[in-house]
């Protein structure tokens, strides 16, 4: 995927409320996952489910204040976001993109941070 | 069926499912599940849908013994209550029980312990109830454990083969 990013800042309110309806909304087929992502996921919460991960990214993105990377130019074209949330005491990354029609999100990442992660 | 971004195909893709260990916190083993996706033929990137979250959970709670939500419809049914008789009964949140119903939550693994003692017909619903209910309880005096040791045949050794869902099954 070719993206880039601009440094850490405010992310915008109608982008989070956006992204924060679909992950608590429980409609699965609104939110597509990179396999990458996922598998991710799963290894670092073996007895976690999913919709944590969602409840999780929701609860951080609620925040008012949050603050994370707008990545551009990605594949698909989206509005994309990176951003820590925590689960269980543990901090994560997360990278979410918001399709042009604004009912479907994919999530691009969402794993413990890895060397050299940072907003 | 239409792509959540138009271009991209529809494939199969094969999963890993990592099942925790008893503590939950390290990995007892991992399977791996064929589930559809979507490939985007630019990138080449593999994307997973609701689909494919299903299908991927249904294996990973199948392993783990966790009722389904229509063995949790069925329990509910038998019970006679409704989704408030049964959150009362089992002392949480409607919304709790509703979400597992639905499937867009699941219980707990120690919750879960206690349902299919319920499902399974090893704990009596009255018994519930009077834990729920103060003026029921005390038909039940708590003088000491009162725990039933004797191994049921499903667990005796020349019986119990481990876990039903071998990879192969469950890849299939």
């Amino acid at each position: 995927m070719n993206s880039s990013s601009t440094n850490e800042a405010l992310i915008p309110s109608v982008w989070r409320e956006s992204v924060v309806r679909i992950l608590l909304s429980g409609d699965t087929n609104s939110i597509i996952r990179t396999n990458t992502a996922d598998s991710d996921w799963r290894h670092a919460c073996p007895d976690a489910w999913p919709y944590q991960r969602h409840q999780a990214m929701a609860e951080a993105l609620e925040q008012e204040g949050g603050t994370g990377r707008h990545i551009t130019d990605m594949d698909p074209p989206c509005d994309a976001y990176e951003f820590w949330f925590n689960f269980e005491r543990r901090k994560f990354l997360g990278k979410i993109g918001l399709l042009p029609n604004g009912n479907i999100i994919i999530i691009f990442s969402s794993h413990i941070p890895r060397k050299g992660d940072q907003l | 069926m239409k792509p959540p971004v138009e271009g991209w195909i529809r494939v199969t893709s094969r999963e890993p499912v990592p099942m925790p260990d008893a503590a939950g916190e390290g990995i007892a083993e991992t399977l791996w599940v064929d589930v559809p996706a979507w490939k985007d033929p630019k990138t080449g990137q593999i994307f997973l849908d609701g689909e494919a979250s299903d299908k991927l959970d249904a294996v990973k709670a199948r392993y783990l013994g966790i009722l389904a939500p229509s063995q949790l419809r069925d329990l509910r049914a038998a019970i006679g209550v409704s989704q408030k008789g049964m959150a009362e009964l089992l002392q949480l949140g409607e919304k709790s029980w509703t979400r597992w119903e639905s499937g867009s939550e699941r219980p707990s693994r120690s919750m879960n312990v206690l349902l299919c003692a319920v499902y399974d017909g090893k704990l009596d619903v009255n018994y519930l109830r009077s834990l729920a209910d103060p003026s029921l309880r005390s038909q039940f005096k708590r003088w000491s454990p009162a725990v039933i040791l004797d191994a049921p045949s499903y667990l005796e050794a020349d019986n119990y083969t481990g876990s039903p869902y071998a990879s192969e099954t469950l890849a299939a």
